[in-house]
């Protein structure tokens, strides 16, 4: 009996060490697991590993001749730890949010030579999805964590500085224009040419994306992009022909060719109780798109003129009651995108199209926004794919790469069925060769308009590594003085305190 | 048997070792390492990434670290930081938060162990009562950001309050210092009168029914009651709640983080101690490290003040019984 008690003692207690320390082992980003009960595994199914049509033949293993330096590709030989056999059957991919999964899922299973095992599981609304489980029998896995606030990076960082000694090593991770330059800069991902991508496979795409890219260090292109992001106005239908007596992109355009005809046109659309935008921040990329200087040069902090025209502007239109007052992001800005609401228009990029205007209008909302122009030409953000350096699994990261960003034909496919803009210049070129229509504008060609905007995109001297913090100090804090609740210096000084808190050796 | 008493103390040490060796290790070795980096000027480049593989390529070292002195703690109280404001702001909420608490807690405990009230049912009262505490605060706090920004489920009901938007219609009351704080506060309350109402029901029950039946004989009011005896017997559990309502106050986070989206708007009003630390943490650690310092001290002299008037009160109580 003393012995039973004494095992049962230890063992109780044992479970108390290992209760506490369960805490400290994982972080509080939600790892979607691909082989996680969530997705109601229904039905595994192999998915094809033979269309070998002529298009995908230079998708995989195709481009060795670019005789990858093998040093420099095996990377994780040279800085130590080698990777355990779990991380070998695991591709680790670092995300803030499902765009790319999606984009993955859906289209790489299509257009790859490897072997891809796919299952089912529900999305939050219900749908039925297809997701991939395994390519080549390495399972993915996904690491998702949010942009907001740096957290990404933050965690991206703790990853990424844990790789030499690490065995469980991150095999690719995305990154955004607001901080892509972090990661090219640094030594941590690895240059396309080491994963066997060539000039060649490369040639299609918009050189801004490569630019963009293009370490400062060493000259090399370190992450490649699937998108382009042109920015276009998406206006409504109905509030056009009511308001401004056509729904014609070409007429449309005449009521909103400059700043002071959007104002004109505002004024018309608050005359019929309209609202010309729905968020504040709604026009601000359209602005920074054309800035002259980044937020940060050698450690200093500039407000650039663009900025402070989109203050100046962004107030004079919400006291003139042109602006609905919604937060970007929030529901109420959602709801303001169904084809009934009070805002005539919206300014969207590429990918704002199939993500926020398509997804939140629904159904309904089909045929019932059109795009143009706008007053400027300009784009936002972009995402790119690097595989990280000391990759374990480079083979199927180069592949991902490759399909997902050179391979025209898929390209072309996501452009098709997603509305998404793709960053693949033949491609585009042969879709609207063939009369591409978007179901959801109407059957507005918008890709005419797009690669016209895409043509003018350049990143250069326009991005720091510091942009994440910086835009959204800048909303958050000017959204009390467009509420009239504070003064534009009283709103700017916080600004710049924020600013001193979230990178405190800028000068600010 | 002496052997068996002998052996008994051995195994009382090796099952008090794991949490020590936890303790030590997650809790003591960060402590110390928090009062070392509050004397040091530590700020991380946050727009560079450590070049750890060690090529020549000039990638920059991100993280500098030189002694500083008590340059943090003078730069804390600085006119130009927010962190006295940040501190203000905490102890409003706090403050908006308890004093409701506090008053709605001890009347229903009263109530509920009132002699002559008996009210049926108390168990299911009191399950009721404490079930907000059971909702995660985060959760509760993203609720009432969807029911009161512009547009949200409430926004129309407490918007006119909040008086006109320039964008036409009304300002949701997050948009206001008052209504952000009031909310922050009222949040609070809801999450902790429950489990504040159980801890002084204790407190009341502890008290000798002797004492309330002597004073309904002699005629005593349930107000006099309540003054005469209720409040000072129970006043060593008091200001234990008192206090670490306080502690816990001083580390609000979660409500306010998640209520503003981290930036702690309007102005920087709704901003707490907390959140200050979570915005430095990656980038101006030494100053971080400090402002923790703070805290740390500010409620070790908090807990002493509970601990010392207990005791008083306990020492009486037994110096008049003896007398």
């Amino acid at each position: 009996m003393a012995k039973l008690k004494r095992v049962l003692a230890g063992a109780l207690s044992l479970c108390m060490v290992g209760s506490m320390l369960t805490a400290c082992g994982d972080d509080s980003s939600s790892k979607a697991d691909a082989s996680s009960s969530k997705s109601s595994a229904a039905d595994s199914s192999t998915a094809n590993s033979s269309t070998a049509d002529s298009s995908t033949a230079d998708s995989s293993e195709g481009g060795d001749s670019s005789a990858a330096n093998p040093d420099r590709k095996d990377t994780s030989k040279i800085h130590g730890t080698d990777s355990s056999q779990a991380s070998k059957d695991t591709i680790r991919i670092y995300c803030w949010n499902t765009e790319f999964k999606l984009r993955l899922d859906k289209f790489y299973p299509k257009y790859t030579k490897l072997k891809v095992e796919t299952g089912t599981y529900k999305d939050e609304k219900g749908k039925e999805l297809t997701e991939i489980k395994t390519i080549d029998g390495k399972k993915v896995e996904w690491i998702q964590n949010t942009n907001d606030g740096n957290v990404y990076q933050t965690k991206l960082d703790e990853a990424l500085k844990a790789q030499p000694t690490s065995d469980n090593k991150v095999d690719l991770f995305l990154v955004e224009a607001d901080y892509a330059m972090k990661y090219t800069n640094g030594n941590v991902a690895l240059s396309v040419q080491d994963l066997g991508i060539t000039s060649d496979d490369t040639k299609e795409m918009y050189q801004y994306t490569l630019d963009a890219a293009t370490s400062s260090v060493d000259n090399e292109v370190k992450g490649l992009s699937w998108q382009a992001t042109p920015g276009l106005l998406y206006y409504n239908v109905d509030k056009a022909k009511e308001v401004l007596g056509s729904d014609d992109p070409a007429e449309v355009q005449k009521a909103v060719a400059d700043w002071d005809k959007f104002k004109e046109t505002a004024e018309k659309m608050k005359a019929k109780g309209y609202k010309m935008l729905s968020s504040f921040a709604d026009t601000y990329r359209v602005f920074t798109s054309n800035v002259s200087a980044p937020w940060v040069t050698d450690k200093k902090l500039t407000i650039d003129p663009q900025i402070e025209t989109w203050i100046k502007y962004t107030k004079e239109w919400t006291d003139a009651g042109y602006i609905n007052g919604t937060d970007q992001w929030q529901a109420p800005w959602q709801n303001d995108q169904k084809p009934d609401s009070k805002v005539f228009c919206f300014f969207f990029p590429s990918w704002g199209l199939p993500n926020c205007l398509q997804s939140n209008s629904g159904d309904a909302g089909k045929g019932k926004w059109k795009g143009t122009q706008g007053p400027t030409s300009w784009y936002w953000g972009g995402t790119w794919i690097c595989g990280a350096i000391d990759s374990d699994n480079q083979d199927i990261v180069a592949d991902i790469m490759k399909v997902m960003t050179c391979n025209k034909e898929c390209a072309k496919d996501i452009t098709k069925t997603e509305n998404d803009y793709t960053n693949n210049k033949a491609g585009i070129k042969e879709l609207q060769d063939e009369g591409f229509k978007s179901e959801f504008l109407g059957g507005q060609n918008h890709l005419a308009l797009m690669s016209e905007n895409a043509d003018k995109i350049s990143l250069k001297g326009k991005i720091s590594a510091y942009d994440q913090g910086c835009v959204e100090k800048m909303q958050g804090d000017m959204g009390a003085y467009f509420k009239g609740e504070t003064t534009y210096e009283k709103a700017l000084e916080q600004f710049k305190t924020d600013i001193k808190k979230l990178y405190a050796d800028l000068e600010v | 048997m002496k052997r068996k008493s002998v052996s008994y103390a051995k195994w009382g040490y090796i099952f008090l070792a794991p949490f020590f060796i936890v303790y030590c290790i997650f809790a003591l070795y960060p402590l110390i390492q928090t009062f070392y980096n509050s004397f040091m000027s530590y700020v991380i480049d946050r727009g560079t990434i450590d070049d750890i593989w060690g090529s020549a390529t000039g990638a920059k070292e991100t993280t500098t670290i030189t002694w500083g002195g008590l340059s943090n703690y003078s730069a804390v109280f600085s006119k130009d930081e927010t962190l006295v404001q940040s501190f203000l702001n905490t102890i409003i909420m706090w403050v908006i938060g308890f004093i409701p608490q506090i008053a709605v807690s001890l009347l229903l405990a009263t109530w509920f162990t009132d002699l002559r009230l008996k009210i049926k049912a108390q168990g299911f009262f009191k399950t009721v009562i404490y079930l907000p505490n059971v909702i995660m605060a985060s959760a509760v706090a993203f609720l009432f950001t969807c029911l009161l920004i512009r547009d949200g489920a409430l926004y129309n009901f407490f918007g006119p309050l909040a008086g006109d938007s320039p964008a036409g219609g009304y300002l949701s009351i997050l948009d206001k210092v008052w209504g952000t704080r009031a909310t922050v506060g009222f949040i609070n309350f809801l999450l902790w009168y429950g489990n504040t109402t159980i801890l002084l029901m204790a407190a009341i029950m502890g008290i000798d029914p002797g004492l309330y039946e002597a004073a309904q004989i002699d005629g005593a009011t349930p107000s006099q009651t309540f003054w005469k005896i209720t409040m000072p017997l129970i006043r060593p559990i008091l200001s234990f709640v008192l206090v670490t309502s306080m502690i816990g106050g001083l580390q609000m986070y979660d409500v306010p983080s998640l209520l503003t989206l981290d930036q702690g708007n309007p102005q920087g009003k709704a901003m707490t101690i907390i959140m200050e630390i979570q915005q430095r943490k990656d980038s101006d650690v030494g100053k971080a490290c400090a402002v923790c310092v703070i805290i740390f001290i500010i409620s070790a002299i908090l807990g002493f003040i509970t601990m010392f008037g207990m005791d008083d009160s306990r020492e009486k109580k037994k110096k008049r019984r003896k007398v």
